[in-house]
């Protein structure tokens, strides 16, 4: 490479990095400012705390109710993926390998619900109907709804790449149906499982829509209480940015962990479309 | 063994009953209610009455829905543009062999992984009028004429909500560019290379012909996305000031928060047909534009 290209590069790259600050600064605001005094916080400014006040989180764990919107949050969260990982996977083993009309029936039937809204008013009548409406099993049974397109068309997709011969070979061995499905097919999924996982678990936890339609405030999740929080304590910005920096922290991790697998499987499935 | 024994279509099953029952349904009795005068504080059905095309009658003279349609829209087309243009320009960007390559790509798309909620209330303190950091910025630069209410003016208050979206929805999009750009054979490049061909004639000719596909892909999930905006609005003015930001799924909520089932079931199913139409018809141009190799 000549010196003059090796120049061009390195400015693109310099130019690139401070392009990234649009981004870290405004994390940067949120997390020094969540350690600081309310006099302070409220001018959003980028410096250091004079002092750290961790009590501040203290105080939103203990006012915010926070204890309770993480326990919702976790518990909606968790059994709704794990539900959803179960059905979708089922589901996509028969339209990935029966391949006949009825499964490309059933394929676009579910992924019709990736074009379509969600119709809010009369889910919401039918879940009063139920009984069902302000109710964790409510709530659950909506997200699993709501994520089952998505899962079946990654599922389906990665499942057509799995090759045929390993199921024939199960089945000269004796597996059928469920067990074929269990013991030899879905340990192989493990890699788009740790995608639907993470896709959903943060699409649940950063979940809006669904918890203002259908839910009232005790049964909320994080985010919400950002937005509560924000309404009770409009001048203590210290307060709601803690709350911030508690709700997005186990997305974060989450991110952390799972980063590469999760890249590759949402990139895979969109750029195949 | 016959095919069909092993792969039963039971194994559908309980996707199918949730699916339909909480998504298809719904859809379809949202058909039926729309046609009532359904409320809330009503208390047996006996008390629902079908009243014809009175919600959409009332719903078409209402210049809010206009104002929320055009809003939704405007918020749509602006985020598209914007997501994608910048989208690519980033995966571009961080396909070249960058030392920082990682840290970038990770920064670039870490905003996508937060709740509107959360953004939303970060926004609204950096879009602060008195002490918000972006008019601090403006101010610091010596671009202080620049410094707007960002949120309170209604001339600017949608415009404000796009510019967020656009931070935080930006780096999925260029995510998706970026696994689009890897399918391209390098070969492709370097035969370019020995013509001597230069670096937008390689871009013009080789990238964009064949990541059309992920063309297709980003321009209908961000299309798809942006009509149905909903948090940023809410958390962010609440479809104010005087409903200069209402948009489709605020004006929905706005009814339906009130009580009236019936009319908001009108709302939500104008609102869902205008998606499906847009989306199916924006996804049957562009697949039609595409080259296979």
């Amino acid at each position: 490479m000549s010196p003059k290209k090796r120049f061009q590069k390195l400015l693109l790259e310099i130019g690139a990095v401070v392009l990234s600050l649009i981004y870290i600064i405004p994390a940067w605001m949120v997390l020094v400012n969540s350690f600081k005094e309310k006099k302070e916080a409220n001018k959003f400014d980028l410096g250091l705390p004079k002092e750290f006040h961790f009590e501040n989180y203290l105080r939103v764990f203990q006012e915010g109710n926070i204890m309770r919107s993480l326990f919702n949050g976790l518990l909606i969260a968790t059994v709704g993926v794990v539900a959803v990982i179960l059905i979708s996977s089922l589901a996509a083993f028969y339209i990935a390998r029966a391949k006949n009309r009825m499964a490309n029936g059933f394929y676009m039937y579910f992924i019709s619900g990736m074009l379509i809204p969600v119709a809010m008013i009369p889910t919401y009548i039918i879940l009063l109907l139920l009984k069902l409406n302000n109710t964790y099993i409510g709530l659950i049974f909506m997200f699993i709804t709501y994520c089952i397109p998505v899962s079946i068309f990654l599922y389906t997709g990665f499942m057509k790449s799995i090759p045929e011969e390993i199921d024939e070979a199960a089945i000269m061995d004796g597996c059928r149906g469920p067990q074929l499905f269990f013991r030899v097919i879905f340990p192989l999924l493990k890699s788009v499982t740790v995608t639907v996982f993470v896709i959903n678990f943060m699409g649940i936890w950063n979940d809006v829509n669904t918890q203002l339609f259908f839910a009232s405030g005790d049964k909320w999740t994080m985010p919400m209480t950002v937005y509560r929080f924000y309404g009770i304590y409009l001048s203590d910005w210290n307060l709601v940015f803690a709350d911030v920096v508690v709700t997005v922290l186990p997305v974060f991790i989450v991110y952390m962990f799972a980063q590469n697998q999760m890249v590759e499987g949402m990139t895979a499935g969109a750029v195949k479309g | 063994m016959s095919r069909k024994k092993i792969y039963s279509k039971w194994f559908a099953a309980p996707a199918l009953i949730f699916f339909s029952l909480f998504f298809i349904l719904p859809n379809l009795f949202g058909l039926v209610f729309a046609f009532t005068d359904w409320s809330i504080f009503y208390v047996g059905f006996d008390q629902v009455n079908f009243i014809g095309l009175d919600n959409f009658k009332q719903l078409f003279s209402e210049r809010l829905l206009l104002k929320a349609a055009g809003n939704t829209f405007y918020f749509a087309i602006v985020t598209v543009v914007f997501k994608n243009v910048i989208g690519l320009a980033l995966a571009l960007l961080v396909n070249r062999p960058f030392k920082t390559k990682n840290y970038l790509r990770s920064v670039f798309f870490l905003p996508s992984i937060l709740s509107t909620m959360v953004v939303a209330i970060v926004f609204s303190a950096i879009y602060n009028p008195q002490s918000g950091i972006l008019n601090g910025f403006l101010n610091n630069v010596g671009l202080g004429f620049l410094a707007q209410e960002w949120l309170t003016n209604p001339k600017i208050a949608m415009t404000s909500i796009c510019a967020m979206e656009i931070w935080q929805g930006t780096g999925l999009t260029m995510l998706i560019y970026l696994a689009g750009l890897q399918t391209v054979p390098k070969e492709y490049y370097e035969s370019a290379d020995l013509d001597g061909t230069t670096g937008f004639q390689k871009f013009r000719y080789i990238t964009v012909p064949l990541i059309l596909p992920t063309f297709t892909v980003n321009i209908t999930l961000t299309l798809i996305n942006g009509l149905k905006v909903f948090g940023q609005v809410y958390a962010l003015t609440s479809g104010g000031p005087a409903d200069a930001t209402q948009v489709f799924q605020t004006f929905v909520y706005k009814y339906f928060s009130q009580g009236l089932l019936g009319y908001s079931s009108a709302a939500g199913l104008v609102f869902t047909v205008v998606i499906m139409v847009v989306s199916l018809t924006l996804t049957s141009v562009m697949r039609k534009k595409e080259v296979s190799y």
